[in-house]
């Protein structure tokens, strides 16, 4: 192995390893020392991955097993599983969930660089406890029951924070299509 | 206002999430990362992951470890009288037996040696261990030949 070979390795899957963290964390700081760490084990094994069709799948899974542990390691500090073990959220997923929508698509006054900035930075406002299901759920095409076992907590609750996580994320688009704030350059 | 059901609230947000482009990573990721393989690459082995010691250093330290282990189980089993001292020895006999076979071999082949060199002539013995010296070299040689040729382009 040469370092120009993991390199080169890094570069094609750095931008994947990355988005996958900061969309589970939330947070830029904590998703450049995941997809550190997640790239750290890649060089261990790199004989194996440099070769490897299956590369992409394996650094996913690791980038996702990393952020969910950090996660429920600093459980305590961030309320995360406090807010996934709330029990008033239990047994209501076929609640009908009622918002104001707009008559189309929610971010068509927005171009298209504003709306993947708006997403983002919608994603990064929610809860840990709506926004890791619903990461997992669309992003990594994870079934419910997956999830519910991934998280140690009940189907019901991974369906009823999905449900309300994407409502969220859709009156905080709703808003931004109205608002027109500025946003952050690195967005 | 109208309003979305679940299902089409669903296929709305998957349809916006699954558009989003991979955010691209900081440019200080690449640096952090090789920075780090460097500093870990520097350091000596017993400092290094488990898995990267060499060979036989790991084999030497789970064999150490067996035996340890075993003495300390004899040792709290027969502090706990459980076993007596007779069967604590008896536990410990083969180990014995072991020693005493290397030892034994040893001191036949260092009186072996001992009785053939006084009478083996001094160009002999040199020749002996230029050949021996000549074999060695010729092994390390083909061993390395073969790890560049196949090993190292994998």
């Amino acid at each position: 192995m040469t370092p120009v070979d993991f390199t080169t390795f890094m570069r094609n899957y750095q931008d994947m390893v990355y988005s996958t963290a900061v969309r589970l964390l939330g947070n830029e700081a904590q998703a450049e020392d995941i997809s550190q760490e997640v790239f750290l084990k890649a060089y261990d094994r790199f004989d194996d991955l440099s070769t490897s069709p299956t590369a992409g799948g394996w650094l996913k899974t690791v980038t996702t097993n990393l952020s969910i542990n950090h996660l429920q390691r600093y459980r305590k500090r961030w309320r995360f599983f406090s807010e996934l073990v709330r029990t008033d959220d239990e047994g209501d997923e076929a609640a009908p969930v009622e918002f104001a929508a707009p008559d189309s698509d929610f971010l068509s006054d927005l171009n298209q660089g504003d709306r993947r900035a708006w997403v983002e930075r919608a994603l990064e406002e929610l809860p840990e406890h709506q926004r890791v299901p619903l990461v997992l759920y669309h992003f990594e095409d994870q079934p419910y029951d997956e999830i519910a076992r991934r998280l140690g907590v009940s189907l019901a609750k991974v369906k009823t924070d999905i449900l309300r996580g994407r409502a969220a994320l859709a009156q905080i688009l709703m808003r931004s299509g109205t608002t027109h704030e500025t946003l952050s350059p690195q967005l | 206002m109208a309003r979305l059901t679940p299902e089409q609230l669903e296929q709305q947000i998957h349809a916006v999430l699954r558009s989003q482009p991979p955010r691209r990573a900081p440019h200080s990721l690449e640096s952090r990362v090789l920075a780090e393989i460097a500093r870990r690459r520097s350091l000596p082995w017993w400092q290094q992951s488990f898995v990267h010691w060499p060979i036989a250093m790991r084999v030497a330290f789970l064999v150490s470890t067996l035996v340890l282990v075993g003495l300390a189980v004899l040792a709290t089993a027969q502090a706990a009288g459980v076993i007596t001292a007779t069967e604590h020895a008896a536990f410990l006999q083969p180990v014995r037996d072991f020693f005493a076979s290397v030892t034994a071999a040893g001191s036949a082949l260092t009186g072996l040696v001992g009785r053939a060199v006084p009478t083996v002539s001094t160009t002999w013995l040199y020749a002996g261990l230029g050949a021996l010296g000549a074999l060695y070299l010729t092994l390390v040689g083909l061993g390395a030949t073969a790890y560049r040729l196949i090993w190292q382009r994998r």
